[in-house]
């Protein structure tokens, strides 16, 4: 690791001058702990002004020395009445943690737990790396569910544009057949004593084609299916069977000659021969 | 000197934890002129010195199981402490009605020149006095006033920034001046 943007900083220099702020220089120490080239910078400046002082050193009289050592024997001699009596502490200079406040411009050597300001910095942008993460999750999460309504309403849209489209198809081929003069309309009617019903045979006489339109008759039961016959020299011939679309024209057998068309209710599947008595509607060719 | 040189830095410590008296007479022995030259260049007042040299020991005393090897040097340790001790004395109302000091901005550069002479050691006094000028103030009014690095940028109307990359290149050039010299 690069070190040298910290060491050529200027906040070492500080540190040792004992001119940085105490979280400051809580910072520093747990730089020093983690890196040793810091730590070695840390000790060279503490060295050099450690030489600055013998350089600069003056002989204090004995005096001193000796005042010293009686107050300390002082000292010690109250620490030890003080621990025979643990429940007195009435020399307040005894307290280090009094002590403490009053030298406070001493740079602290020691905090009792140890906790790298990186791991704190790592733990925090790994923090706030997670709650990305699971923000832009949940995010995703609802553009998912916003991309499947989506989906699922073009595909309604879709299914919709699909059966216009073939909706429109089926106009325009009737809409042909309507207005193409080749088609002659044959109206089927219902019959004595059958319910209200009508289909119209669409029948181009050029192309032989067969269309059935507005075809309105009952409902088919469920085995139950229409089918339209052509009646050609007398005899009933099978134009196909009846789907269930009724907006769109519907292809039937084609005809060359027919002299009447007409409808009955037959078996799902349809049958070979008309039963008569299931005839619907029916129209003679004019 | 008593016959106690015999201290390894660790058994050294260790009689410093206990409060051994004896482990006292050994670091004062050592380390007093050191921190007496300091202190002396901050208070400049003798009796003031010595005052501010006992009371280094006893804080010592009193707050050696807070001091830590591993976080820092010993000598280092007692140097701060004696710096503050003195610095805070500088700043207390007794000092300054007893010593009816200048403003504080003039005082310090009387002050520093005064301290300086007084330093009875050659070496460094050619130290500092090879120092640029600019150098020589950065150096008292951080280590031997206590500025912090705001009130030296207002005193030497610098930006902050600036007082901080000029601090650094005045320990480089004592560190040279230093190896070259002690």
């Amino acid at each position: 690791m690069d070190l040298s943007c910290i060491i050529s900083s200027g906040e070492l220099e500080l540190y040792v001058l004992g001119m940085l702020s105490p979280e400051d220089a809580y910072k520093i120490e747990q730089l020093a702990i983690l890196f040793p080239e810091v730590k070695a910078e840390i000790d060279q400046l503490s060295i050099t002004l450690e030489n600055l002082a013998s350089a600069s050193a003056a002989v204090p009289p004995p005096s001193v020395k000796n005042e010293l050592m009686t107050r300390l024997k002082q000292l010690k001699a109250e620490e030890n009445k003080n621990r025979e009596i643990p429940v007195h502490s009435p020399t307040p200079t005894i307290n280090p943690q009094k002590e403490e406040t009053n030298t406070s411009r001493v740079i602290p050597m020691q905090k009792g737990y140890v906790r790298p300001l990186w791991l704190a910095a790592s733990l925090i942008a790994l923090a706030l790396c997670i709650g990305a993460v699971l923000y832009m999750a949940s995010i995703n999460q609802q553009r998912r569910s916003d991309i499947a309504i989506l989906t699922q309403r073009v595909d309604t849209l879709n299914n919709a544009y699909v059966l216009q489209q073939q909706q429109l198809q089926a106009y325009r081929q009737n809409l042909e057949i309507l207005y193409n003069k080749d088609f002659a309309k044959i109206e089927l009617t219902n019959l004595p004593g059958k319910p209200q019903a009508v289909a119209e045979v669409f029948w181009n006489r050029k192309t032989d084609e067969v269309f059935l339109l507005d075809v309105s008759l009952p409902q088919a039961p469920a085995n139950k299916q229409y089918q339209l016959w052509a009646i050609v020299n007398g005899q009933p011939v099978s134009a196909g069977l009846l789907s269930d679309t009724k907006l769109q024209a519907q292809k039937m057998n084609n005809f060359d000659a027919a002299e009447a068309f007409a409808i009955t209710l037959e078996n799902k599947g349809g049958s070979a021969t008309p039963t008569l008595s299931e005839m619907y509607v029916m129209a003679k060719v004019s | 000197m008593p016959g106690t040189s015999t201290y390894t830095e660790d058994t050294l410590l260790l009689g410093l934890q206990q409060h051994d008296e004896q482990a006292y007479s050994y670091l004062y022995d050592h380390y007093s002129n050191a921190l007496f030259g300091i202190i002396l260049q901050v208070v400049t007042q003798q009796e003031v010195a010595e005052d501010v040299l006992q009371e280094t020991f006893i804080k010592a005393w009193q707050n050696i199981r807070s001091y830590n090897p591993q976080k820092g040097r010993l000598y280092t340790w007692l140097l701060n402490i004696a710096r503050n001790t003195a610095i805070d004395r500088v700043r207390s109302k007794d000092f300054n009605n007893s010593a009816k000091t200048v403003g504080l901005s003039e005082n310090v550069y009387n002050n520093a020149d005064h301290a300086m002479n007084r330093v009875d050691d050659v070496g460094l006094k050619k130290i500092i006095s090879s120092l640029p000028e600019e150098s020589r103030k950065l150096l008292n009014l951080a280590y031997i006033q206590g500025y912090t690095q705001d009130e030296i940028a207002k005193i030497l109307q610098l930006p902050l920034g600036t007082v901080k990359t000029r601090i650094r290149s005045t320990l480089i050039q004592v560190r040279k001046l230093l190896g070259t010299k002690v």
